[in-house]
């Protein structure tokens, strides 16, 4: 007791009154309950004002959802199935949209200019039938149609030629502006409500000039310059067989050309495409958003008539957009879309897809594509999870040294639930998505499996028709597809423009030679002349390459001479695999059904049947590459795809699971294992049948709490998926996609002008009400399997 | 001697149907299912090391460029990627940004999130703490974009209308705000968990003391359980720090060296994001910076994570 602690010396302390004491004590108290009511009053006001906001779509409804004057963009071939959605009196004429599709992000702009190339392809051979319409009866019906202004046809010179060249000074500030060259619309206006594009025969690249010379022509038109910012590169387009004359005949579009955009992800004003207003009211350029598709389909927009205002084309779509070559009609449809009450409205929110108009849209997509991601990641990491919390909680190891491997485990896995979500996404996005690099880009996949490939011609009655690619073309094609991989990992900085000192020797001039070589080999099995044309192309532009290889050499002249070698590249594979047309062949049409294809030479009649004319086919038509995906389709790499999306969200789950199942493990009293053991059960026996089967409760419950933050988790799917506009759900585990927080995310994000944002603001409220009412869905299955499975095991 | 008649007799009748399976092949099973079980815990280790192969090696790609180096990466206090010529890369205005929130995120979780978890530990009626344990983990359970939304709509309006201070549309301090509701679970919650370890003997001791609950509480409880409740703290600073969404949607995309609150922001988190969905090529040197500022991120989080592990587990107050 000498050497215990010394008794405190009460005398010198100062002992507080009882009453301070029991001051502090309360006043403590009513700080302590005071504080631990705030997160009562914060989760009280942060579902309130989400619930606000999301009464707009949630509430009471008694009107109908705002859709009047919507176009509807219709496929296949009887646009008057629904006569409740036409009305006979409101045709319209000629619109024809085509966007360059861009999306931004990582791994994937990286492919723009080659993607856009690969599109420009597409785009190349979209020809589509529109129905004519007139815009309104209104008499003063005006049509605009922009054309982009730049270059060596800026504004001025164009105002210049046109002989309308308002104001020398105002040219001159043009001229001197900052985007003089390519920052200009001209917008070309007619008064006549019948606009016949008939008129208008365009071609070539002069589009512009082409297009200006063209409506000029055509009575009625005057020109006017407006101004705007334009960022990226349009489409050009070809008018070809005109049914002039009647202002209500189909109008035969043809893009033959699409320009790529330079500009991704971000916002240009208006599209190419004619506008329709009333005359008097205001021009209204929509800013809309550009993506990029990984999808062979060109998409298309909507089309909004508002007020008898046609504001511009809304956000693409993807899936539901047209296939090339496909037909479709544009319908006004004056009535609402939805005679909808509350339980509509609801409908409408749960089941459409994205709008322009942010009121109007829906989640569907988002919905199902958080579906199948959640699902992928749950077959993933579940299995994974328990797998490793089995091993860690239940092989102990008896060895000193494997045991510090073991608690290096375990503190690694602690340390992985403390890894911020964004390092998951960006490891997704290089591993899976990218998979660093090696198979190649997404794009132009290292492998594929259960995609057909077709070549899809439009056919005299226009109508689709596909062309089965044989076998030994694509092979072919791939091969030399290889070569133009080799050759561009070789300039793989600079063919896409980017600055990294290039490291060129003498190989890459020998490795030229034998690339010559082996496009050399393929000089037999070519029959065709555009064939040929191109290959001779192709070896040119090789030569061009070779020669600049020589030292010393000229960095930019090597830059253009493998860039021109890159295109010439790419147009001999497109030409390598074009299929020859020959009589009576078989192949199909649109929805896959096998006929025998007409083949007419030129000058020699064609059929009169329908059905015939369907399948018939000129020898000088041109095609396309299309490729039909079954939904096992697989391709190296990922790509930013479902699959490389429930793998990353897996990759941030994984920890949280792995350490839910190792505390249910724990939980099990270890007399049932010994018990176990002692009955002379191998260790996988007392796992299978005592240990697990006591844990799987709580391992569930684990388990189902980890889902749920897997389905709210944003960050590192967003950097998979970008932002994108998608109107079905994916369809197979490649596909592009978008998941309900993300959506909330842009809706939250939309801050345009003030109605529009509150708009969005409401509908992404009605997201996070979805969002939660499924969080809590979860967590009440949770809270029912720990209710009922819970027993003490003791 | 025993025939086959008689050892059937031996056998009891739940076995006599039963077919043993032979050793060996209960071993090869057991060999195959034990190597499964160890290629699934391989992989968690894989996770890791391919974030560090792939975060360093792509962070070598980027230093190695001819626009940046690392003394720049390190000392220098402006970050610039998308200037045309004249791009700079000093990480300080990001990490200047996070540590703004994450301070911001502290002041709000900390206080908030330990008096709670003292109230729950020692004050609260059973009652009571069957009402506020649930809504805490409905807090915790609240997907970060729904705390975005709603720093967006309300705490930014509240700020502004409310309580007149001059705060951006997009600011740090809304977002810090946010961040630091976000953080309150886990702070309460695991500093409660150290509270509740604390042994009954030693509270009983203090009231046999005449120790008022406040004086249990805060002179006893408090200290005895204060390594758990700085491993939570620090956890929650990580977690602070790691935030995504909310700083991506309501602080801004403005790095500066700033400590004005109202000011917006950008944190290394909200840069990756913006980086990465935007509009970037892939093999510019904007996209390699989004592994060094990742790696930076990872390498905070990894030092924040250890030790409050760390922390918890050699200072634990042990009590028999």
């Amino acid at each position: 007791m000498k050497n215990g602690p010394k008794a405190p010396d009460f005398r010198s302390m100062e002992i507080s009154s009882m009453g301070k004491r029991r001051l502090f004590d309360r006043g403590f108290l009513v700080l302590c309950l005071m504080t631990s009511l705030i997160s009562i009053v914060i989760l009280a006001v942060l579902l309130t004002s989400i619930v606000i906001n999301s009464l707009p779509t949630f509430g009471a409804h008694e009107d109908k959802i705002q859709t009047e004057g919507r176009w509807l963009v219709i496929q296949g071939d009887n646009p008057g199935n629904d006569p409740d959605l036409v009305d006979a009196g409101d045709v319209v004429q000629s619109l024809f949209e085509v966007e360059t599709l861009d999306r931004g992000g990582l791994g994937k702009s990286n492919d723009t200019k080659y993607d856009s190339e690969q599109s420009q392809r597409l785009i190349g051979i979209c020809s589509y039938q529109v129905e004519s319409f007139r815009a309104a009866p209104d008499e003063n019906a005006v049509y605009y149609q922009l054309v982009p202004a730049t270059g060596e046809r800026n504004v001025v010179a164009i105002a210049k030629q046109l002989g309308l060249l308002p104001d020398e000074e105002w040219a001159q500030e043009i001229q001197q502006g900052e985007q003089a060259q390519n920052a200009t619309f001209l917008l070309m206006e007619n008064p006549a409500s019948d606009f016949d594009l008939g008129k208008a025969k365009i071609d070539g690249e002069l589009f512009a000039k082409g297009l200006l010379a063209g409506m000029t022509d055509v009575e009625g038109w005057s020109t006017i310059l407006v101004g705007g910012q334009q960022d990226s590169n349009f489409s050009t387009l070809r008018f070809t067989s005109m049914i002039s004359g009647e202002s209500d005949s189909p109008v035969k579009a043809e893009v033959i050309e699409g320009l790529p955009a330079s500009k991704s992800g971000g916002e240009f004003k208006c599209l190419n495409s004619v506008l329709a207003h009333n005359l008097g009211s205001e021009v209204h350029f929509k800013p809309v958003k550009l993506r990029e598709y990984g999808s062979d389909e060109i998409a298309v927009g909507d089309v909004k008539f508002v007020h008898s205002k046609l504001e511009g084309l809304s956000r693409r779509k993807k899936k539901s957009g047209f296939s090339l070559g496909d037909e479709f009609h544009l319908i006004y449809c004056p009535v609402p879309e939805v005679n909808a009450n509350t339980a509509g409205h609801i409908r409408h929110f749960l089941k459409e897809t994205n709008k322009s108009r942010p009121e109007e849209v829906g989640i569907g997509p988002a919905l199902i594509g958080t579906l199948w991601v959640c699902l992928g990641c749950a077959l993933f990491a579940l299995p994974l999870g328990i797998g490793t919390a089995i091993f860690l909680e239940e092989f102990k190891p008896t060895n000193w040294f494997v045991r510090m491997i073991h608690s290096l485990i375990q503190l690694n896995i602690t340390n992985l639930a403390g890894v911020p979500s964004i390092v998951y996404g960006i490891l997704g996005l290089t591993a899976f998505a990218g998979m660093f690099g090696l198979f190649g880009i997404a794009k132009d996949p290292y492998l594929e499996v259960g995609a057909k490939h077709y070549f899809q011609y439009l056919s005299e009655g226009n109508k689709s028709v596909l062309v089965p690619v044989a076998s030994d073309q694509r092979r072919r094609a791939r091969s030399l597809d290889l070569v133009r991989k080799r050759q561009k990992r070789i300039f793989r900085t600079s063919v896409q423009g980017i600055e990294i000192p290039l490291q060129i020797n003498q190989s890459a001039a020998r490795q030229h030679q034998q690339f010559r070589e082996e496009l050399a080999s393929i000089e037999d099995t070519l029959q065709r002349d555009d064939a040929r044309s191109a290959y001779n192309k192709a070896i040119e532009a090789m030569d061009g390459v070779i020669d600049q290889l020589e030292e010393p050499f000229d960095r930019d002249l090597l830059v253009e001479a493998a860039q021109k070698s890159e295109l010439a590249l790419r147009n001999l594979i497109s030409e390598v695999q074009t299929p020859t047309l020959v009589d009576s062949m078989e192949v199909f049409t649109a929805d896959f059904e096998p006929r025998k294809l007409i083949l007419v030479e030129d000058g020699q009649e064609l059929p009169t049947d329908e059905a015939e004319l369907a399948v018939t086919l000129r020898s000088t038509a041109v095609g396309g590459p299309m490729s039909k995906k079954s939904w096992y389709y697989f391709q190296l790499p990922f790509g930013r795809s479902v699959l490389a999306a429930s793998l990353t969200l897996m990759l941030v789950i994984l920890p949280v699971i792995i350490i839910a199942s190792q505390e249910a493990l724990r939980a099990v009293p270890s007399s049932l294992r010994e018990c176990a053991l002692g009955l002379g059960s191998t260790p996988w026996q007392v796992v299978r049948h005592v240990t697990l089967p006591a844990a799987i409760p709580s391992i569930m419950t684990g388990a189902i709490l980890a889902m749920s933050r897997a389905i709210g988790e944003a960050a590192p799917i967003l950097v998979i998926c970008g932002i994108l506009f998608v109107t079905t759900g994916p369809t197979h585990l490649m596909d592009v996609f978008s998941i309900l927080p993300v959506q909330i995310y842009d809706l939250a994000q939309l801050p345009e002008d003030q109605e529009a944002m509150i708009n969005a603001q409401n509908v992404s409220a009605a997201g996070i009400v979805v969002l939660l009412i499924i969080l809590l869905s979860f967590n009440a299955v949770a809270i029912t399997i720990r209710q009922w499975t819970q027993k003490p095991l003791t | 001697m025993a025939t086959a008649a008689n050892s059937s007799d031996i056998v009891p009748d739940a076995l006599s149907e039963k077919k043993l399976r032979k050793l060996s092949v209960v071993r090869a099973k057991e060999w195959v299912v034990k190597s499964g079980l160890v290629s699934c815990t391989i992989f968690s280790i894989l996770v890791t090391i391919s974030i560090v192969v792939l975060l360093m090696g792509q962070s070598i790609t980027f230093f190695s460029m001819e626009e940046v180096t690392l003394w720049d990466f390190l000392t220098e206090f402006e970050w610039n990627p998308k200037l045309g010529t004249d791009k700079h890369f000093g990480i300080w205005p990001l990490i200047n940004g996070t540590l703004l929130v994450t301070l911001i995120a502290i002041l709000v979780a900390l206080p908030l999130g330990l008096i709670t978890a003292i109230f729950l530990s020692e004050y609260a009626p059973r009652r009571l703490r069957a009402v506020l344990k649930p809504i805490l983990e409905v807090l915790a359970g609240i997907p970060t974009v729904v705390y975005g939304f709603f720093a967006l709509t309300v705490i930014t309006p509240f700020l502004r209308d409310g309580l007149g201070i001059p705060v951006d549309f997009f600011n740090a301090l809304s977002a810090g705000i946010a961040v630091g509701i976000l953080c309150i679970p886990t702070v309460s919650s695991l500093s409660e968990d150290a509270l509740q370890a604390v042994p009954r003997h030693l509270r009983e001791a203090a009231y046999g003391l005449g120790g008022t609950k406040f004086d249990v509480a805060i002179k006893v409880v408090l200290p005895a359980a204060l390594s758990g409740i700085v491993s939570a703290f620090l956890l929650a600073i990580a977690r602070a720090i790691g935030e995504t969404m909310i700083v991506v949607m309501v602080a801004g995309a403005a790095p500066k060296m700033t400590l004005n609150p109202t000011d917006q922001i950008q944190t290394m988190t909200s840069y990756i994001t913006n980086t990465a969905k935007g509009d970037l090529s892939s093999f510019g040197i904007e996209y390699f910076s989004i592994y060094a500022v990742a790696l930076t991120l990872f390498f905070v989080t990894l030092v924040l994570t250890l030790l409050g592990n760390f922390i918890r587990l050699r200072f634990r107050e042990s009590y028999q």
